[in-house]
C-alpha cells in the first residue's frame, strides 16, 4: 500500500517515435521517447527550436498519429482507443497554444469559442452552458461582459487567458501548454505565469509545459525534461538539472541565458553550431559535433542512459558535481 | 484624414478642451464614416452608381418617360432631343426608357449568375481544400476541364446544346465560371486549415464538418466575396455578349446586349441606338469592379476585419 503516497502517473508516454517521410529521406521527428507526468506536477520540456518539442504535444493530442509508442492517460492507452473507435486522441488532454493571436477563431466570438468544447464533450445547453462559460471566464480572471465581444477586441494576454478558459472546458486533468507565453509581453508573461500556478493549485491540474525560457520553467516546474533532436538528454527535478546539470547540452543552454547581472554580462555563452538535420542524424551521441567535452567514442557510440536519485541522462563524459 | 475632421468638429460643437471624450456617439459615427468615405473614394463611387442603377432599375415604371414597348414609327431614328434623351430606335421606341428596364435584366442576370457560381464553387473548393489528397486531386482536375476552355466559348457551347435562351445562358455562365471560386476557396481554405485554432478545434474532438461549417467556411470566404463581386460586371458583359449573338436574351425582352445587337446595322447612320445600351454596360461594369476593388480593401482580414 505504499504507492498510495505517491502521486499516480496521470500521463506515461513510452517509447514515442514519430518519423516524417520527406523527398530528401526519413526524418526521426521524436526517438522512442519515455516520460511521465504525476498528478498535480508540472513538468517542463525543454530544448531548442526543431528538436521534436512540438511534434511531442501535436503526438498527444492526436493530431498526428505517431509511428510506435504507447500513451497511457490515467491508465487507458490513447493510441489502442483511438484505432478501435475512430476518435481524436484530444478529449483528454486540454491544449493551449503558443501565439493567442492565432489559435483563436476571429469570427466567432467568446462564448462561442468556449461553448465549443462545452457542447462537444459535454453536450451543455442553455442556461447550464451559459453559467458554465461564465464560470471558466471567471477562473481565468474575465467578467460576464467579454462574452460578446471578438478576439480582436482583446490583447494579447487576455486572448492567452481566454485559450486557458477554453483548454480549462475540456475537464481534463492534463493540460498541454505549448510556450503559452512565447508571444507575450514579459509583463504579460508574468501574469499568465501566475494564473497558470494559481489555477494548477485551486484545480491540481497538473501540466506539461513545452518551453525555451528556462527562466519560465524553473518559475512553473517541479521537473524538467531536456530534449536534443528527438531524444532526451536529460531529465530531472529542476533543482537537479538547474543546480547541477549533467549533460554538457543542458550546461550550454544554461549559459546562453543571459543575465541582468551587469557583473556577469561577460559570462554569455553561445553553443557553436547549429542543430543537425533530423534527416542526417549523427551516430553515437546527437550531440557530439557541437560538444566541447566529446571523443572519439562520443561519434561511435550512442550513451546509455546513467539514472543517480532520479536524475537521468544519456553522455559518456557527464559533468560532475565537483566541476561545477 | 480622421484627425483633422476631430479638431474641426471640436472647436464647432464645444468650447472645452475636453470635448473628445464628450463627443455623441453619433458624432463620432459620423466623422468615422467621413474618413472612411475619403480613404476609400472610389469605392465610394462605385457603390453610388451601382445604388443609382438599383434606384432606376427598382423604380423604371416611374422614371421612365415612355412605354418602352411602344412602337410609334411616325418618330422612329430620332437623334438625342428634348423629348427622347438618348433618342429613338428603330421602331421609334424611347432608348431611354429601354436602357431604364434593361437594368433589371443585367442586374438579375449579375446576381444571379455569380451567386449560382459561388453556391457551386465554395462547397467544392471547401472539400477539396479541406480533405486534400486523393479528393483535392480529383476535385480540381474536373475544375481544370472546365478551365480549359477560353472564356467564353464554354458558355457558347453549353447554351447551344442547352437551347438558347437568358435562362439557359445563366445556367451556362455559371457552370463555366464556378471553377475560378471553386480554386480561389481551395487556396483560402489551405491556408486556414494549418491555423492554430483548427488544430484546437480538432484536438477538442469537433467534427469534421463543425469544423468545415464553424471554423474554415467563415475564414475563407473574404476572397471569393471579393472577386465575386468584381466579377459581377464581367458575367453581365458575357450575358450581353451572349445576348449579342443570339443565345441569350431574346426580344421582346428588354437587355443591353440585345438592344445594341438589334441595332448594329444601324450603328454608322444613328450611333445613338448602340451608343446609349453599351455606355450603360460600362457603367454598370465600372460600378461593380470599383466596388469590388474596395470591398477586397474593406474585408481585407490584416486591416484589422472590423
Amino acid at each position: 500500500m505504499s504507492h498510495l503516497d505517491q502521486p499516480a502517473d496521470l500521463l506515461v508516454v513510452n517509447k514515442l517515435h514519430k518519423t516524417f517521410t520527406t523527398k530528401n529521406g526519413v526524418m526521426t521527428a521524436i526517438d522512442n521517447l519515455s516520460f511521465d507526468v504525476k498528478a498535480g506536477e508540472t513538468v517542463a520540456l525543454v530544448g531548442e527550436s526543431g528538436c521534436g518539442k512540438s511534434t511531442v504535444a501535436t503526438c498527444l493530442l492526436g493530431l498526428q498519429s505517431s509511428d510506435s509508442g504507447e500513451i497511457v492517460v490515467e491508465g487507458r492507452n490513447l493510441l489502442a482507443d483511438s484505432k478501435a473507435q475512430g476518435k481524436s486522441l484530444g478529449r483528454d488532454l486540454g491544449i493551449v497554444f503558443q501565439n493567442p493571436y492565432a489559435s483563436l477563431n476571429p469570427k466567432m466570438k467568446i462564448k462561442a469559442i468556449i461553448a465549443e468544447p462545452l457542447k462537444t464533450a459535454f453536450r451543455l445547453r442553455g442556461v447550464e452552458l451559459q453559467q458554465r462559460i461564465i464560470e471558466l471566464l471567471a477562473h481565468v480572471g474575465l467578467g460576464e461582459e467579454h462574452m460578446d465581444r471578438y478576439p480582436h477586441e482583446f490583447s494579447g494576454g487576455q486572448r492567452q487567458r481566454i485559450a486557458i478558459a477554453r483548454a480549462l472546458a475540456m475537464e481534463s486533468k492534463l493540460l498541454i501548454l505549448d510556450e503559452p507565453t512565447a508571444a507575450l509581453d514579459v509583463s504579460v508573461q508574468a501574469q499568465v505565469l501566475q494564473l497558470l500556478k494559481q489555477l494548477q493549485s485551486e484545480n491540481g491540474l497538473s501540466y506539461l509545459f513545452i518551453s525555451h525560457d528556462l527562466a519560465t520553467v524553473e518559475f512553473l516546474a517541479q521537473r524538467v525534461l531536456v530534449m536534443y533532436l528527438g531524444r532526451i538528454v536529460e531529465a530531472g527535478t529542476v533543482a537537479q538539472v538547474f543546480k547541477s546539470p549533467r549533460h554538457p547540452y543542458t550546461r550550454t543552454l544554461l549559459d546562453s541565458v543571459p543575465s541582468i547581472d551587469p557583473a556577469r554580462r561577460d559570462e554569455l555563452k553561445t553553443l557553436g553550431g547549429e542543430i543537425p538535420s533530423p534527416l542526417n542524424r549523427p551516430v553515437g551521441c546527437h550531440f557530439a559535433p557541437r560538444c566541447p567535452r566529446a571523443s572519439d567514442r562520443c561519434h561511435k557510440d550512442v550513451p546509455q542512459e546513467i539514472t543517480e536519485q532520479g536524475h537521468r541522462f544519456s553522455c559518456h563524459h557527464p559533468i560532475n558535481a565537483a566541476e561545477e | 484624414m480622421s484627425t483633422s475632421m476631430i479638431t474641426k468638429t471640436n472647436t464647432s460643437t464645444s468650447n472645452s478642451n475636453l470635448s473628445i471624450s464628450v463627443q455623441s456617439p453619433a458624432a463620432i459615427w459620423r466623422i468615422k464614416t467621413w474618413a472612411f468615405i475619403c480613404e476609400n473614394k472610389l469605392f465610394t463611387i462605385g457603390v453610388l452608381l451601382l445604388l443609382l442603377i438599383v434606384f432606376a432599375a427598382i423604380f423604371a415604371p416611374w422614371i421612365a418617360p415612355y412605354d418602352p414597348a411602344k412602337i410609334a414609327f411616325s418618330s422612329k431614328l430620332m437623334p438625342p432631343n428634348v423629348e427622347h434623351w438618348m433618342g429613338t430606335d428603330r421602331f421609334g421606341r424611347d432608348i431611354f426608357s429601354r436602357v431604364l428596364y434593361g437594368a433589371r435584366t443585367s442586374l438579375v442576370i449579375g446576381f444571379a449568375v455569380t451567386l449560382l457560381a459561388m453556391l457551386i464553387g465554395i462547397p467544392f473548393g471547401l472539400i477539396s481544400g479541406y480533405f486534400g489528397g486523393r479528393v483535392d486531386s480529383w476535385l480540381m482536375r474536373i475544375s481544370d476541364v472546365f478551365l480549359a476552355f477560353p472564356p467564353l466559348l464554354l458558355p457558347i457551347a453549353i447554351t447551344a446544346a442547352l437551347g438558347s435562351g437568358l435562362t439557359n445562358a445563366m445556367i451556362a455562365l455559371a457552370v463555366s465560371w464556378f471553377p475560378w471560386y471553386a480554386r480561389i476557396m481551395r487556396g483560402a481554405v489551405v491556408r486556414i486549415r494549418s491555423e492554430p485554432f483548427i488544430d484546437a478545434a480538432r484536438a477538442m474532438g469537433v467534427s469534421k464538418s463543425k469544423i468545415m461549417l464553424r471554423h474554415v467556411l467563415p475564414n475563407s470566404t473574404t476572397p471569393v466575396i471579393v472577386q465575386g463581386s468584381m466579377d459581377f460586371g464581367y458575367t453581365i458583359l458575357a450575358a450581353a455578349s451572349l445576348s449579342f449573338i443570339g443565345l441569350g436574351a431574346k426580344p421582346p425582352m428588354m437587355e443591353w446586349g440585345l438592344m445594341a445587337a438589334s441595332s448594329r446595322s444601324q450603328f454608322l447612320d444613328n450611333p445613338w441606338t448602340v451608343l446609349f445600351p453599351g455606355l450603360a454596360i460600362f457603367l454598370l461594369v465600372l460600378a461593380a469592379n470599383l466596388a469590388g476593388d474596395g470591398l477586397r480593401d474593406v474585408l481585407d482580414p490584416k486591416q484589422g476585419g472590423h
